[in-house]
């Protein structure tokens, strides 16, 4: 019999409760470089296209303003003709000196719109074409 | 992981370049295919901006002989239906308007052929030139077609004039007093006669002045209208008396002769 019990050397195991902290702790860095970059990504992107949106909104605007629409007065109106009432001069009624009367009433009232328009076409204004 | 910032690095530069490429269209920096291709696309630019230009002129121009073609038209319609001028002179001024109609229509034809705008300007500014002549024939058809009117109520108070020294005539020997109305009769007739002596003033000014006296002879113009101002007044005061004479006729012996009137 052998006396002497081979003893097996004892076994450094590795502690076991320190590796997954380290690994946790690389995983969190990679995950925060990410979102920093992402959000970078983004910010660039918005101002990207805020400029570009910008520099079109410019040009419309430009564009608008060299070929804005003059407003154009309305045409002159053209006087209209004369009444055609016909008098007779053989009734001398009060009765037809009346409707002679009334006629005549009108086409002074027509007269007065003949005179607005001559009034009108002296101060009609040219239209600007340039 | 490294995969991934090698993807977002690779859009970050992707995105600043295709927003420096869109931002700088002349390719300044770049190659000189891309800047070519930046000299081209500001050429199409001027080019597009310039046939806006255009389209906008002719737009404008085609507006403006439209509405004074219309109007020269109606200007026509309003001469033939003006009675107390000659014959001839109703066709000259016809012939001058239609001629009018007619260069405007030829200036329309040449402004929608015009391909550069320089030229087109200057017909633009063409129809800016003659505008003088347009209005002109505005002024001056109106003043007649007013004066003719004038003269149709001086014919139609005249009328009403006879009748009512008839009806006096008629109260006079009937015994009423008549003083008031006769009085009223002879302002009457002093307005008809004033009236129709500015009207023949007016026509005669009128029927000598031509388009290309314009605006030399504007003067002339203004003094019709201010005689036709006066005639409207004229005729005003007459038809007023008219109207009293014939209120003061009802009040007499003699109330209504519908039975001496040879009338209907």
């Amino acid at each position: 019999m052998d006396n002497n019990p081979v003893t097996t050397p004892p076994v450094n195991n590795p502690i076991p409760l320190q590796q997954p902290q380290v690994l946790k702790a690389k995983s969190n860095l990679g995950r925060n470089l990410v979102m920093i970059i992402s959000a970078v990504l983004i910010v660039v992107i918005l101002i990207a296209t805020g400029y570009l949106l910008f520099l079109n909104n410019t040009k419309k605007s430009v564009n608008t303003q060299v070929y804005v629409q003059p407003t154009v007065p309305a045409g002159p109106t053209a006087t209209p003709t004369p009444s055609a009432y016909q008098i007779n001069p053989k009734d001398t009624s009060d009765n037809a000196i009346t409707n002679d009367a009334a006629a005549v009433n009108q086409s002074l009232g027509n007269l007065d719109s003949d005179l607005s328009n001559v009034d009108q076409s002296f101060n009609d204004q040219q239209t600007n074409l340039q | 992981m490294k995969k991934i910032i090698l993807i977002v690095f690779l859009g970050i530069m992707l995105t600043t370049g295709t927003a420096h490429a869109l931002n700088n269209p002349l390719g300044t920096g770049a190659n000189p295919a891309q800047r070519e291709a930046g000299l081209a696309s500001r050429a199409a630019v001027i080019t597009q901006a310039q046939a806006n230009i255009s389209q906008d002129l002719k737009q404008r121009a085609e507006k403006e002989i439209t509405r004074r073609i219309n109007f020269l038209n109606e200007l026509i319609t309003q001469l033939n239906g003006i009675k107390k001028i000659s014959s001839a002179e109703k066709a000259d001024l016809q012939t001058q308007i239609q001629a009018q109609i007619d260069d405007l229509n030829t200036l329309q034809t040449k402004i929608n052929s015009d391909t550069d705008n320089v030229t087109l300007k200057t017909d633009v500014k063409s129809i800016v030139s003659n505008y003088y002549i347009f209005l002109f024939f505005r002024v001056k058809i109106n003043l007649l077609a007013a004066t003719d009117r004038a003269s149709t109520i001086s014919d139609n108070m005249s009328q009403i004039y006879s009748k009512l020294q008839a009806r006096i005539n008629q109260a006079q020997a009937a015994g009423d007093d008549v003083t008031n109305s006769n009085l009223l009769l002879a302002d009457i007739n002093a307005k008809i006669t004033d009236a129709n002596t500015q009207i023949t003033a007016i026509q005669t000014e009128l029927t000598s002045l031509t388009a290309q006296g314009y605006p030399g002879n504007k003067p002339t113009l203004e003094d019709a209208r201010t005689k036709l101002k006066t005639v409207g007044t004229d005729l005003k005061t007459a038809y007023k008396g008219a109207l009293q004479i014939r209120n003061d006729l009802k009040g007499l012996k003699i109330k209504n002769p519908e039975a001496s009137s040879s009338a209907h």
